[in-house]
């Protein structure tokens, strides 16, 4: 029995993207099971809870386009898509260095970076498979009554947040990722960002500081792509006399580079990570 | 189900000997203020090796140097003659069963070895079949799409074994294999890692439990305060030390005050003793010299008719060597 070991020829170790698709297709996401996906869920559709209760209450119809697009500045973009990314995030591998498992990835023939990279894709994946849903439901449920035609309509400002939230998942799980290996605690730290720099920062006073956060980018592709948004545009109308608001498509491009190099800044800090080593184990 | 029995098997070399599979050159090892590993210089060819010393000793540091999870501060660590430090094409020919307890537990026991073999290389398919194989290897066939949760200490740490074969290593690295295994688990354990080692793999087998060390090897390497004291088989160490006289024991069939005498006699004028104490059952003699005296007593038993019930060196094991050496 001892030959069901034996292998004719051993496989070649995967290459870095190889690698990185392979993480990718197993990471474990511990926080995607049980209470905590339903809590994050439950939490990503609040807006669309917020709508259905709003119609038992007595408003007889959704409150259409304009509604939609500020519920997504005020809610979504001010704390449900950051909240969801950084529970994400911080699972995505901060746990499991925290209890040691990351080590039976570490044991197999993988660079270390397709590792960080294999995660970080699996947890913006998720992150999108959790939101894309929740905007979506949001659409409808302001939409749905007045007709196919006003959802068919307004689809360019749905999918415009639908690129959002894919540039969200991509931008904040590059954030948190790195923030899980820098730090033990990576969700309080990640809470104080998201309130201090992100909330904060990219709605007070225009200044280039604002040009810094993920928010004030997505914010901004949203307010180039439609006039509906009666609160974006008030928000917004102070930076866009300083000059400070992005093109979309620079604003895209940013996001998108940024998160490259936290990712690669997350690889080079998980090359270096020594697992749970105090000198007394040694 | 157990292990599977391997004893009754045939085991086919299928690795060239090397003599120097892993290799340390000059390696020092530190955090920050404390030495892990001092300055050590090992080579560990093929067949098993035991790593043994004391919590603190710097065992887990020197595994760690070895799988490639950590880089040494000073000095060269080679595998099969490449730096192993993040080398993808070395860890590929690497098997660890590391002495970890946590797993992400949500998952079965397939699972977790599918992932193994998937992230070794295997495609989605092969990396299945490749589980079902290594499960039933280890015993867990029946057991393997229950949740690693529910399993008890002896079946994760086969579960870690079968993680540890995937991709068929020709080094694999043991840290405390035994631990938690009921005595039926163990041994088969020790039957695997032996047949292992008669395959020409390199197993490197650390460990704080002598005896079962002791039943996997006589070969070992003995580690204290971050330096390797001894390296070899245990009697050639024991051999070395020459500072602490053998202690033998011989119990005659014939258990007369006078015979024991007697023997003592000859003994005392014929052979290099060091010591030599009586008790009722029988006579413990101390030497430097055993294979002399052996000789001698080999003599005595043919032309003199002394017959001997009982002959055991009593500090020629793995523990007493360890003993004086590190205590």
């Amino acid at each position: 029995m001892i030959h069901a070991v034996t292998l004719e020829k051993r496989p070649k170790p995967p290459g870095f993207v190889g690698g990185a698709l392979r993480v990718a297709r197993v990471a474990p996401f511990r926080v995607l099971r049980g209470r905590r996906l339903l809590g994050l869920a439950l939490f990503a559709f609040v807006p669309v809870l917020l709508v259905l209760l709003m119609r038992v209450e007595g408003e007889p119809r959704g409150l259409g386009v304009r509604m939609f697009v500020d519920m997504t500045t005020n809610l979504h973009l001010t704390g449900i898509f950051q909240v969801v990314l950084l529970f994400l995030g911080a699972a995505a591998i901060g746990d499991d260095i925290d209890d040691g498992t990351i080590l039976y990835q570490r044991l197999r023939p993988l660079r270390r970076g397709s590792i960080v990279w294999g995660r970080y894709l699996a947890c913006a994946l998720s992150g999108a498979v959790l939101l894309a849903p929740a905007t979506v439901a949001l659409y409808v449920a302001q939409l749905a009554d007045r007709g196919v035609d006003a959802l068919l309509e307004s689809a360019p400002i749905l999918l415009t947040v639908l690129w959002i939230v894919v540039l969200a998942s991509l931008a904040y799980s590059a954030v948190f990722v790195l923030l899980s290996l820098l730090f033990r605690r990576a969700v309080l730290i990640g809470l104080g960002l998201t309130i201090g720099w992100e909330v904060l920062v990219s709605r007070s006073v225009p200044s280039n500081a604002a040009l810094g956060t993920v928010s004030f980018h997505l914010r901004s592709i949203l307010w180039h792509s439609t006039s509906e948004g009666k609160e974006l545009g008030r928000a917004m109308e102070p930076f866009e006399e300083a000059g400070l608001i992005p093109t979309p498509t620079a604003s895209a491009v940013g996001l998108l580079v940024a998160a490259l190099v936290l990712v690669t800044a997350a690889s080079v800090v998980f090359g270096r990570k020594e697992l749970k080593e105090q000198p007394g184990d040694a | 189900m157990p292990v599977q029995a391997v004893t009754r098997e045939v085991v086919r070399v299928r690795f060239e000997p090397r003599p120097d599979a892993i290799e340390l050159t000059g390696v020092s090892r530190w955090y920050g203020p404390v030495i892990g590993l001092n300055d050590v210089s090992l080579r560990v060819g093929s067949g098993v090796t035991g790593l043994l010393g004391p919590n603190g000793a710097g065992k887990s540091t020197l595994l760690r140097l070895v799988t490639g999870q950590i880089s040494a501060s000073l000095g060269d660590v080679r595998v099969l003659g490449e730096p192993v430090f993040q080398n993808p094409n070395v860890l590929r020919s690497i098997g660890c069963c590391p002495d970890l307890e946590k797993f992400n537990d949500e998952w079965t026991g397939r699972q977790f070895v599918r992932a193994a073999a998937y992230l070794a290389g295997f495609s989605a398919r092969e990396a299945a079949a490749r589980a079902n194989d290594l499960l039933a290897l280890v015993g867990l066939a029946d057991a393997g799409d229950r949740v690693i949760g529910a399993y008890s200490k002896g079946m994760r740490q086969r579960v870690k074994l079968a993680q540890a074969l995937v991709a068929d290593p020709e080094v694999i690295v043991f840290d405390e294999p035994l631990t938690g295994m009921d005595p039926v688990g163990r041994r088969q354990m020790v039957e695997l890692v032996r047949a292992f080692g008669a395959e020409g793999r390199t197993i490197l087998v650390s460990s704080h439990v002598l005896h079962e060390v002791e039943a996997m090897t006589e070969n070992v390497v003995l580690i204290h305060h971050g330096r390797v004291l001894a390296e070899g088989r245990v009697h050639e160490i024991r051999s070395l030390l020459k500072g602490y006289p053998h202690h033998i024991r011989i119990e005659l069939e014939e258990n007369a005050p006078e015979r024991r005498r007697a023997l003592a006699q000859r003994l005392v004028a014929e052979a290099d003793l060091a010591g030599l104490r009586f008790d009722d059952e029988g006579l413990t003699v101390e030497t430097t010299a055993p294979d002399p005296l052996f000789r001698v007593l080999e003599g005595l038993v043919v032309d003199d008719g002394f017959e001997v019930r009982k002959l055991y060196a009593r500090d020629d094991s793995l523990e007493a060597v360890f003993d004086y050496l590190v205590r």
